[in-house]
């Protein structure tokens, strides 16, 4: 690609490669053999104007060439170390705030699994464990003349537990958060919309009919709520704190033991729904309709069952006290009444926590 | 790294432009195996050569010059073996005349034959076409012979000058940047997936996941997206000046120290680490389920977005450790990623029921983020998670650094070096200052080896133009001109 020098008239060609792949010949410049207009040997960068040839250079700028405005950290220890304090004396105080916040706290855990003697009449049995177990007929609707099975615990408290404090019952070995369980419920019924036509992830609980003696599925009856979480509602009911020595009483209150966003968005809050449940049935293990119990769908202690646990061992919220007492020390007697949702035999624990 | 020329030129024209380019020196001893007329003789001079090699002509020294006539013997199965070895123990090999084919095919001996190696062919012309698709890189040039080789290349430049930032700068971030983009992605999806591993215990291996199920799907969509992309793009570990200042450091991407089989089970060993420790830092300090002061318990979907928090802090952490190169964008993508998760929560926990999906989150960003528990967890779990690793990383850089490690300092506090260019528009020669004291740079040189002296010449290059110019007139044209005087042909 020499050019040639010569003395007589010479055609300069140049060839330019394209983006086509093929090359153009740019239009020859016919230079003269005058020294001083050989505009044919004048290096590219000092041709004027339209002279010059049309620059094929890429766009460049920050972002293409990488250099961007950027910081390098390093970490190497002098570069390190006054993070290192920094971050040391942060972590320290949240440290001390944790173990601070939690050193005052008292926690009271008496089991009741096996709660005895009874107090009903007609029933006899060593506790009400027993006596559930060897109930029979216990899955229509004779259930309600079964009665319910009351049983006094009796335990001490040693150190006053200081307002406010919680009660909350404990389940040992049930594995809420088993898939089939937990994908067992439909948050459409709750909310009050549709009580007619259940999902089918309830399933086998979609459809139910008391004495039921018929495949045919038709004739049974949609099931209000529907699904295992709904069916295995724990209903054991804690009364009232009764303390000896100080002959005083703690009532139970059960408000306010359910989230709000519960309350309000996920669960229908009336009472009104016996004449939307017509034609639906109530869940196998219950013995009353959803209508039959306080607030209806929005029950807290039902709202507070669905809150399904993340570990086969779960505490859940069952009351505040009324009133804003402590709890001083001495011994307490507590009337429980088992709830006769068939359950098999597990450790119950009952906690207060201040 | 070697260089080896292969050129269509004839043997004086390649000689010079040896010189020109510094792959011969003088003081080398220049083995040429030029106009051979039969296999045979080829051989012996080969033999030669390699007796000369065997005597104690070290690799600085030696340099090999055969011709295509030559080659076509040389490449011959019975005799490429010995060709390729004294090839090898040359410090530059120039071949002219080289046919187009024998181009490609002095490429494929090196590669099939020199295990572990790879080749780079670069060329601008149609005539080194087959060169570069033989290769395992192939480089072309744009230029005035058109596109030809570019078309066939996998890397395209405008001027050979462009080589050595291609391979120097270019090829060394991106092969860091694609092996940290490979194990950082294996390690996210372990350190989240791994979490529903150690929750099955829990569950009685039901197969009930932790999280909800759009969250899931959306974590390498939303939360974990950006930090590869910004790891892969953007990331720079020595600067490019730095990088080019000293060659050395490009060693560890040819010991393939950024991704091997080692590199990679440390990833996800890492992954496991953090997913257990993660999953059972959260499991120890929510087991009680009370962490409201009112009182009332949470449940699966609380305690599995209390994890996954603690996971995408987590991982977006760990980028930031890998990251040496902090661009606004940077910071966006891995902070962004974080706040992303608290924004997804503030709007998907309000839904349902407007929508018929996410029932589980409703309610869960008012009672996460009034809880002090998920905050401390917030900032608790990854910094003990990374923590181990920050230290092993802080030691390592401080006791024993890498040439790479070093390199960053300096580049940080200025003293990376400069590539001095001389003399670059006739490309004549090109030299490095390293102004830091630590490099390992150098000559190679034994120590003890006597040095024969090395001289650089100046070379000048000439090369015959093909098509000539279109001259008018009934002078001798210039390529008549200097045919008529072959060296290589006796005559008068």
């Amino acid at each position: 690609m020499a050019t040639s020098v010569s003395g007589t008239e010479t055609i300069v060609q140049r060839r330019v490669a394209t983006p086509e792949g093929g090359s153009q010949q740019e239009s020859p410049e016919k230079t003269r053999d005058d020294s001083s207009s050989t505009t044919g040997c004048l290096p590219r960068r000092f041709r004027r104007g339209s002279d010059r040839p049309k620059s094929r250079r890429p766009p460049s700028n920050k972002w293409l060439q990488q250099q961007i405005p950027a910081c390098r950290p390093v970490f190497t220890a002098k570069y390190v170390f006054g993070l290192f304090i920094i971050v040391g004396i942060l972590f320290l105080i949240l440290g001390i705030v944790f173990v601070a916040a939690t050193v005052g706290l008292r926690e009271l855990e008496v089991e009741y699994t096996n709660c005895g003697p009874l107090e009903t009449d007609n029933i006899q049995a060593s506790s009400c464990e027993d006596y559930l177990r060897n109930i029979s007929d216990i899955s229509n609707s004779n259930r309600r003349n079964t009665g319910d099975c009351h049983c006094t615990l009796v335990f001490e408290v040693k150190d006053t537990m200081r307002y406010p404090w919680k009660f909350y019952y404990a389940l040992d070995n049930y594995y809420q958060n088993h898939r089939r369980y937990l994908n067992s419920w439909d948050p459409a019924q709750l909310r009050g919309d549709n009580f007619r036509s259940p999902d089918s992830n309830c399933r086998p609980l979609v459809r139910y009919r008391d004495n039921d003696n018929e495949m045919n599925n038709a004739s049974r009856l949609p099931i209000v709520p529907c699904g295992i979480i709904a069916n295995s509602w724990f209903n054991d009911s804690f009364h009232y704190l009764h303390n000896e020595e100080l002959n005083e009483t703690i009532d139970l209150s059960r408000n306010n033991i359910a989230w709000k966003t519960d309350r309000e968005v996920r669960f229908r809050n009336d009472s009104n729904l016996a004449a939307d449940l017509e034609g639906t049935n109530r869940p196998p293990n219950w013995p009353y309709n959803v209508s039959e119990i306080g607030d209806g769908l929005g029950n807290e202690s039902l709202i507070v069952w669905f809150r399904a646990s993340a570990f086969p061992w779960f505490r859940k919220l069952y009351a505040h006290p009324r009133g804003d007492t402590d709890l001083r020390p001495g011994n307490y007697s507590l009337l429980i009444t088992y709830s006769i949702l068939p359950f098999k035999p597990f450790n119950l624990y009952m906690y207060h926590e201040s | 790294m070697k260089v080896w020329v292969l050129t269509g030129d004839k043997l004086e024209t390649a000689v010079n432009i040896g010189y020109a380019s510094k792959q011969l020196v003088g003081g080398m001893d220049i083995m040429t195996i030029s106009d051979q007329a039969t296999i045979t003789d080829v051989q012996r001079k080969l033999s030669e050569f390699c007796g000369r090699i065997d005597r104690g002509t070290t690799e600085r020294h030696a340099g090999l010059v055969i011709d295509g006539k030559s080659l076509s013997f040389a490449l011959d199965s019975a005799v490429e073996k010995d060709f390729l070895n004294l090839a090898l123990s040359c410090k530059s090999v120039i071949c002219c005349r080289v046919s187009p084919l024998q181009k490609a095919e002095v490429v494929k001996l090196v590669r099939t034959n020199v295990k572990d190696s790879i080749t780079l062919a670069i060329g601008d012309g149609a005539n080194d076409v087959s060169m570069i698709q033989a290769a395992h890189i192939g480089v072309g040039i744009s230029g005035r012979e058109g596109l030809q080789a570019t078309l066939a290349s996998d890397y395209a430049i405008s001027q050979f000058r462009f080589l050595a930032k291609l391979l120097l700068v270019h090829g060394a971030w991106n092969y860091r940047r694609l092996a940290n983009v490979i194990l950082y992605s294996f390690y996210k999806n372990i350190c989240l997936y791994m979490i529903e591993f150690w929750f099955a215990f829990l569950n009685g291996f039901s197969g009930q996941p932790l999280f909800e199920r759009w969250t899931i799907g959306l974590y390498n969509i939303l939360f974990t997206l950006l930090a590869p992309i910004v790891l892969g793009i953007l990331d720079q570990d020595v600067s490019a000046s730095t990088r080019l200042a000293q060659p050395h450091l490009y060693k560890t991407s040819q010991q393939n120290s950024a991704f091997n089989t080692k590199m990679f089970w440390k990833w996800v060993f890492l992954a496991l680490f953090h997913s257990a420790l993660l999953f059972y830092a959260v499991y120890f300090l929510l087991w009680h389920e009370t962490p409201f002061e009112n009182g009332q318990v949470f449940g699966i979907w609380y305690v599995g977005n209390t994890v996954y928090t603690a996971v995408v802090v987590t991982v977006n952490v760990k980028a930031a450790m890998v990251t040496q190169y902090w661009t606004p964008l940077t910071h966006f993508a891995i902070w962004g990623s974080i706040a992303a998760w608290f924004l997804y929560v503030l709007v998907y926990s309000h839904f349902w029921p407007t929508f018929p999906l996410a029932v589980e989150f409703v309610g869960q960003d008012f009672k996460l983020f009034t809880s002090f528990t998920f905050y401390g967890l917030f900032v608790l779990a990854p910094a003990v998670a990374s923590l181990p690793e920050f230290m092993y990383i802080v030691f390592q850089k401080t006791l024993c650094p890498t040439s790479i490690d070093r390199a960053i300092v300096a580049d940080v506090e200025g003293r990376g070096g400069k590539m001095i260019e001389r003399d670059r528009e006739m490309g004549l020669s090109v030299s490095y200052s390293v102004s830091s004291g630590s490099s390992t740079y150098g000559d190679g040189m034994d120590p003890g080896e006597t040095e024969r002296a090395l001289t650089y010449k100046h070379g000048y290059a000439f090369s015959q133009e093909d098509h000539g110019s279109a001259t008018k007139g009934t002078f001798v044209q210039r390529r008549d001109l200097v045919r008529f005087y072959d060296t290589q042909k006796g005559h008068t």
